[in-house]
């Protein structure tokens, strides 16, 4: 079952998805979207939980949280309200475990077999993929149900860089045009997308190309990705330019996320290589010990490090 | 609106052209009398028909029969035989030229025009005139029936046209029913109405005039009436074409058309369109919008002056006869515009509206939208692109400066053909969507590309090269460039060409589903290529080819003017069906072909696959499939079987054919004895026989061989055959023959193969030759038999015979089993195994994709060729230096274990480890003990700190992460040396295009004298070439020279340096080194450096003789300004004295190489060590010590070479 998004949950699922969550989470849903629709409130007001959450606004997702609960007074059929219910714990869980990853309650719920709603699976699969155990998570997804179970699915099977099988995973469970067509497959085929080359990685390309250039869409999360797909597809020239309107949208933004800030250092720095700019690229990888010293790259490199220690020693 | 030109023909001026009205041929009718038969498609002369005397102005083909009309000056009509190529007929009657002449379209009739002012009709059926309007008072120059109704209308010099009534002659002499020329039914009662008495010749009763339009002022050449409306269209000598009107009661003009300069001889209307086509003695063809009678486009002709057009009945062609000969052509193309997306088709219909047609379902949807708004006028939409992502199309129309494009929205349900709202319009001659929110818009004429977006805004704008005239999508961001001669590939995004095939005119494109080929059409040819162009193979076909498309399997299925046709990637090609009209392919799956027609709709073809699918998987080795299809299918006929013979398959063909002739002769040829003995047996002869007898001879099959020379009756033979095989009844049996024969020479041989004396004695004995039975039987120990003969011949004494002391009896055949000895194994191939159900030890796993021999085979292959030969092998590695390669050998084993270990790699570095040959790709998988040991090995690098810095760069560089799900890991990703899918996976490796600005740095700090800086940077080059990934020869070569220079500049900038350090008391040191380092092998322009300081330290230390030297080195290089004028002072002082004060090891004229780490010459024949990475050459007591020039690999080391091409 996939939800074909009226209009004004469409604009919520287009702001969530371009990574906007401020903008989201501070947004008047009710004044600004005028629902007609009390379920789609519902489920917006969901997004804007999420987006309290990975903001870490705690507090302001339990405001919301009881808000939604009020909400669900006006929802006669009994198997919805279950539904709803059940989406709501979930997320309720959910920001108790982010704050304390020991809590019990939320182990129990969503250690549970049965789960019911599209969400309480994905928030599911996200608490195992917190707990770094990344099987269960794939089995608390329940793909044939929700878009974003499936786009999880597909993001955990290309971190453990099974492509292939997150291809068919994209395939299997999105096989009808309507589902093609929203935001969120058009999000999870990106990624395949730009772990792939050839035509793939064009399209990837075009897409974040296309995001980028709306003022509706555009976020540094994409301008990032869009970074990623011209360094693939060996356009330097133009990743440089990317890497200025990054610069710009920083200073228009000033209070946008960082939370892109590693990916994007990342980037930068294999660009600095590849233009044997190797003085700069040490600069950036100050950069990003000084702000992200727990980052995988940096265990890699470390790793790495000791590797060709090992090699030197070897041959000495 | 344009003119597509078919065919033209070069001959002396034509006045009459008619189409046959299904076969593609044209009558053209010469003023020279002759009348010629043409095939327009294949352009070719069918026929000549000679007959008439003087110009034939009028011809036309039966509508059914196989026969037509001309008529000319020689004032007759020549009804001609298309079988026999004969005249059958003539008919007689008119008094000056014949202008033109028309068969009825029902009735047996013919209609003629005469300069004699009347108007005839005749039957050709029972050859007599039954009409003869008149009322014309002068020349009647075009006479013509309708269409469908009783009426005719003609056009005179007089400069009117009239209408005419001839109801009344067709009540009087055709049958009711109609159809009189075909139907039995007809014949017989156009025979009953031959009972009718014909009415006077000069009578009008039948045939009354309904109407007089006058309104030309001077002679009307031609009238003709509309297909279907009640209009008639006219063309004068007053320069004007006139459009009529009828009713039922009246006639009238409802416009004329004024443009032409000159006579108008002929004009009609198009047969579907309201377009008006006149032709000129003004040499234009010129068309007219029926609706506002305006000039709609007209086309010019050098120096030919038309004479007559004539449209086809069916089909979107004309042809106009002019000075020179004749022209077929069609206005706008027929072709409709068409575009897949996924499993269905959006197609233009041929009311320019847009309809989709599912494959799945086989349906056409109703019309989704009316493009009519968006065609220029008089223009077909030429091509569509869809974007599914936004459900919109770009529909182009209109050529040159007249071409548009419109992006339009579709809408997502039929309702309805509502005209086209466009989001952007504008000028273009070729448009395609590059990406879901990205369209190309392409012009011709500006040679501008431009990117736009859903806005209709240019992203971007790039001027092509001028000889572009078309663009063809070929993947996301990526069109294909079609000019005359080549075909590019073009990054829209980067703006640069990624790759170029030669081909001539090349119109159409189409990949295969996979992305990996490519079909390019032109009119006559067919390219197939790669995703990158390189080229595959190019096939020439005779017929104009209009489409393709590949099927499922990756068969190239295409189109020609009439037949569907198939090619395969070998350059197979074959027929799968004929076609009644023009189809173009849009689609191929299994047994289905969907194609568009003319007609603007769906047409689904079956096909039957079988032969294609059959030679691919030949073509391919796919055993399996050959035999699956062998087993059910129905591949028949000539072309399959001779197919297989060609391809050296006999023993395939052998399954498809009956004719027991051709089954032997492929049995022989793939040593099938068991079938050719079959066939043989059947075919009895001795032709046969005797092929049969030789095969099994060869193969030492006795049995077959001991049948055929029976069969044969050679006795001789098979007397030996049984001598040889031992066969001594056999032989006996011959023996007796022979005797039963009276055969005395087959019997004597017998005799003598079996040893029977006696039989032998007494053959000779019977043919009087005594003295020789005797002394056979004397010799053979029959004293008695001999004492007989002599008694027989009279004779008392015995002859004085001489015989051998050891002289022996011939020996009897030994006898043998008699078993077959195979000469040569015929071994069953693998589909004679299986054909005769023998699957047990078969295995497919030999199968091959693309033709490529499997390796088991090529295995098995060559273990055999070793074994043959094993002794020469081994002869010949002993003669090999095989040093290096069993280096590399080593190598490759080693690392072979090693790639064990990177398993646990995620797979794209897995993938970077497995396709790479060189040390980079492992050092930016991060599989740097790998890389340790190949750099060890390749080029003896010992000392890796220094390589650092670029370990890290390399592995860096090729690093990339990306976000994707928030409060999660990032993606990583990572940079591949090629970015396009269809390449081996490697990593992208820096530092290639640092080698030359390097250079030049080192160069620059040279030049400023920063010796040391120069030094870090020339090392720098060399570690980036140590761990670098080329991927051509050339590269390879060139940075092979940079090594070289680097060794070199090192070498040299290290001996200066070390000069400089020397305290000034060491001058000999200090002159050795100075004249060193000018051998080190710098740049001219660098070189009178070292000279120039090898000059001055040579004179300050009155080492007058090198001084000298140096300085005319200096000269050689440097021949004029300052420092020129100074050597040459230095050298005219030194040449005075021409001595040296000390005494230095440099001998300027010997040749030796300089010691990298002592500075000591090492003089040819001296042992010497190596410096396995750059070649730098030390002293055989530096063995194993770190080379000073790289300071990462160690002197001497054992190393293969260093790898870095991919």
């Amino acid at each position: 079952m996939y939800l074909i998004p009226e209009k004004e949950l469409y604009t919520v699922l287009q702001i969530f998805y371009c990574a906007r969550y401020k903008e989201m989470a501070s947004a008047d849903l009710v004044h600004e979207l005028e629902f007609n629709d009390v379920t789609y409130q519902f489920e917006a007001t969901n997004y804007q939980i999420r987006s309290d959450l990975l903001l870490a606004n705690y507090k302001d997702a339990l405001v919301k949280i009881n808000e939604n609960k009020k909400l669900l007074s006006g929802v006669s059929d009994e198997s919805e309200l279950k539904f709803l219910k059940s989406e709501l714990e979930s997320l309720l869980h959910y920001a108790a475990f982010l704050q304390n990853p020991d809590d019990s309650k939320a182990h129990k719920f969503f250690g549970r077999d049965h789960l019911l709603g599209g969400l309480t699976s994905l928030l599911a699969g996200c608490y195992y993929a917190k707990l770094d155990d990344y099987e269960t998570a794939l089995k608390k997804l329940h793909p044939e149900e929700d878009l974003e179970n499936v786009a999880f699915g597909c993001y955990l099977l290309l971190l453990l860089s099974r492509t292939t099988e997150a291809e068919k995973y994209l395939k299997k469970n999105v096989n009808n045009s309507s589902a093609m067509d929203t935001i969120g497959y058009n999000q999870t085929s990106s990624w395949l997308e730009l772990s792939k080359y050839g035509d793939d990685l064009n399209k990837s390309y075009y897409h974040y190309d296309e995001l980028s250039s709306s003022s509706n869409t555009e976020s540094l999360k994409c301008l990032v990705c869009l970074l990623t797909a011209h360094l693939k597809l060996l356009h330097f020239p133009e990743a440089q330019e990317v890497l200025d309107r990054i610069a710009a949208f920083k200073a228009d933004h000033p209070q946008s996320l960082t939370n892109w800030e590693s990916d994007l250092l990342i980037n930068q720095i294999a660009l600095k290589f590849i233009q044997s700019k190797n003085d700069e690229a040490d600069v950036l990888l100050s950069e990003l010990k000084a702000q992200n010293p727990d980052d995988a790259y940096l265990k890699d490199l470390a790793e790495k490090q000791e590797l060709f220690d090992t090699v030197v020693e070897k041959y000495a | 609106m344009k003119m597509l030109t078919k065919f033209e023909s070069k001959s002396s001026r034509a006045k009459g052209v008619a189409f046959h009205p299904t076969r593609p041929w044209i009558l053209v009718s010469l003023h020279s009398s002759t009348i010629q038969l043409w095939d327009y498609r294949m352009g070719t002369l069918i026929a000549r028909f000679e007959g008439h005397e003087g110009p034939v102005r009028g011809v036309d083909f039966h509508p059914t029969q196989p026969i037509f009309v001309s008529g000319g000056d020689d004032y007759s009509i020549k009804v001609w035989s298309l079988k026999t190529k004969k005249c059958l007929f003539t008919l007689t009657g008119h008094l000056d030229y014949v202008r033109t002449v028309f068969f009825h379209h029902e009735l047996p009739w013919i209609i003629s025009a005469s300069d004699d002012q009347t108007i005839r009709i005749w039957n050709w059926q029972s050859r007599q005139e039954i009409a003869c309007l008149t009322g014309h008072n002068h020349y009647v120059m075009c006479a013509q029936f309708h269409p469908t109704q009783d009426l005719v209308v003609s056009a005179s010099l007089d400069q009117t046209v009239r209408v005419w009534d001839i109801s009344g002659l067709r009540k009087k002499h055709s049958a009711p029913q109609g159809a009189l020329g075909m139907s039995p039914m007809g014949v017989k009662s156009f025979e009953a109405q031959q009972q009718i008495p014909q009415q006077d010749i000069f009578g009008n009763t039948d045939a009354v005039v309904k109407y007089v339009l006058e309104g030309h002022d001077k002679g009307v050449n031609w009238a003709t009436f509309h297909p279907t409306l009640p209009l008639i269209v006219s063309g004068g000598d007053d320069r004007v074409v006139k459009v009529w009107r009828m009713s039922e009661t009246r006639a009238w003009e409802v416009d004329s058309c004024r443009g032409h300069t000159n006579n108008v001889p002929c004009v009609l209307f198009h047969p579907t369109e309201d377009l008006i086509i006149s032709i000129g003695e003004d040499k234009t063809i010129r068309t007219w919008d029926l609706n506002t009678r305006t000039p709609v486009k007209q086309f010019k002709r050098e120096n030919d002056r038309f004479w007559l057009i004539a449209a086809h009945p069916n089909m979107n062609l004309f042809a106009a006869c002019h000075d020179s000969g004749v022209m077929v052509f069609k206005l706008d193309r027929e072709r409709p515009a068409s575009t897949l997306f996924q499993n269905s088709l959006f197609f233009v219909n041929n009311e320019s509206q847009l309809q989709s047609y599912s494959f799945g379902g086989k349906e056409a949807s109703m019309p989704l939208l009316s493009l009519k708004k968006l065609a220029v006028p008089w223009n077909k939409i030429r091509s569509i692109s869809y974007n599914p992502a936004e459900n919109s199309i770009l529909v182009q129309s209109g050529e040159n400066e007249a071409g548009t494009y419109s992006y339009v929205p579709v809408p997502k349900e039929a309702i309805g053909a509502a005209d086209a709202s466009p989001r952007g319009q504008g000028k273009a001659t070729a448009a395609c969507f590059i990406a879901r929110n990205r369209y190309v818009t392409f012009s011709k004429v500006t040679h501008k590309l431009e990117v736009r977006d859903l806005n209709d805004n240019i992203t971007k704008a790039i001027t092509l090269d001028s000889d572009v005239k078309d663009i063809v999508y070929a993947g996301p961001g990526v069109i294909l460039l079609m000019t005359p001669t080549k075909v590019v590939s073009f990054d829209v995004q980067q703006k640069r060409q990624i790759a170029e095939i030669q081909v001539n005119n090349a119109k159409y494109a189409s990949f295969s589903p996979d992305g990996k080929y490519v079909a390019l059409l032109s009119k006559h040819t067919i390219t197939l290529a790669t995703r990158k162009l390189e080229s595959i193979m190019s096939m020439h076909e005779t017929i104009r080819v209009k489409s393709a498309a590949w099927d499922d399997s990756g068969v190239l299925i295409y189109s020609t003017l009439n037949h569907l046709k198939y090619a395969l990637l070998n350059g197979d090609i074959g027929t799968i069906k004929t076609l009644e009209n023009t189809l173009y392919i849009s689609k191929v799956s299994g047994h289905t072909c969907f194609c568009l027609n003319r007609k603007g709709s769906v047409e689904v073809v079956d096909i039957d696959p079988t032969e294609y699918r059959f030679k691919k998987a030949l073509v391919n080795k796919k055993f399996g499939e050959v035999l699956r299809l062998i087993q059910h299918s129905n591949l028949v006929g000539e072309n399959i079987i001779g197919y297989l013979e060609k391809r050296g398959y006999p023993e395939i063909a052998l399954q498809f054919v009956q004719d027991p002739e051709t089954r032997f002769e492929l049995a022989i040829e793939c040593h099938n004895l068991d079938i050719a003995l079959e066939e043989a047996q059947k075919l009895n002869k001795s032709g046969i026989w005797e092929k049969l007898g030789k095969e099994a001879m060869s193969q030492g099959r006795i049995s077959v061989v001991e049948l055929a020379y029976q069969q044969l009756h050679q006795l001789d033979k098979l007397s030996f055959f049984y001598l040889a095989t031992g066969d001594v009844e056999k032989l006996s049996k011959m023996e007796q023959i022979a005797e039963s024969r009276g055969d005395s020479s087959s019997l004597l041989q017998n005799s003598i193969y079996l040893g029977s004396v006696e039989k032998r004695i007494e053959l000779l004995n019977q043919a009087g030759l005594a003295p020789l039975a005797y002394a056979t039987a004397k010799t053979n120990g029959l004293d008695e038999v001999a004492q007989q003969i002599l008694e027989d011949a009279g004779r008392q004494s015995a002859p004085d015979i001489t015989f051998s002391v050891n002289s022996t009896a011939v020996l009897q055949p030994k006898v043998t089993k008699p078993i077959d000895y195979p000469l040569r194994v015929a071994s069953t191939s693998f589909f004679e195994q299986a054909l005769t159900g023998n699957m047990e030890h078969l295995s497919l796993e030999q199968e091959a994709e693309d033709g490529t021999v499997s390796e088991t085979v090529s295995g098995t292959a060559g273990v055999e060729d070793e074994d043959l030969f094993s002794d020469t092998v081994a002869e010949e590695d002993e003669g090999w230096d095989m040093g290096d390669d069993q280096l590399d050998v080593e190598i490759e084993q080693e690392i072979e274990e090693d790639k064990a270990d990177v398993s646990g790699l995620p797979g794209e570095l897995g993938a970077w480890t497995r396709n790479s040959k060189c040390a980079a790709g492992y050092i930016a998988a991060g599989v740097f003990e790998v890389a340790a040991q190949m750099l060890n090995k390749q080029a003896g690098v010992t000392n890796f700190e220094p390589l650092r810095e670029r370990f890290f760069q390399i592995y860096q560089a090729s690093k990339l992460s990306f976000p994707s799900v928030d409060d999660f890991p990032s993606l990583p990703a990572y940079i591949r040396s090629n970015p396009d899918d269809s390449v081996k996976a490697a990593p992208f490796i820096p530092g290639r295009d640092q080698l030359e600005p390097l250079l030049h740095e080192g160069f620059r700090l040279f030049k400023t004298n920063k010796l040391q800086y120069a030094v870090d940077v020339f090392r720098k080059i060399i570690y980036i070439i140590a761990t670098l990934v080329v991927h051509d020869q050339d590269d390879e070569e060139k940075c092979r020279e940079v090594l070289t220079l680097c060794r070199e500049y090192i070498l040299g900038l290290s001996i200066e340096l070390k000069r400089r350090s020397l305290p000034s008391s060491d001058i000999k040191r200090n002159l050795e080194l100075a004249a060193y380092f000018t051998r080190a092998k710098l740049q001219p322009a660098h070189r009178v450096n070292a000279l120039q300081v090898a000059m001055t330290q040579s004179f300050k230390h009155k080492n007058f003789a090198m001084a000298s030297y140096f300085a005319g080195e200096f000269l050689k290089i440097m021949p004029s300004g300052s420092r020129a004028e100074q050597a040459k002072k230095v050298k005219s002082k030194a040449d005075l004295i021409s001595t040296d004060a000390v005494e230095i090891d440099f001998d300027p004229y010997a040749e030796f190489d300089i010691c990298a780490s002592t500075f000591t010459p090492i003089y040819r024949g001296s042992p010497y060590a190596v410096d396995p990475l750059t070649g730098a050459k030390y002293q055989i007591s530096e063995k194993g010590k770190l080379c000073s020039i790289t300071q990462i690999t160690t002197v001497g080391a054992s190393a293969s070479g260093l790898r870095i091409l991919a």
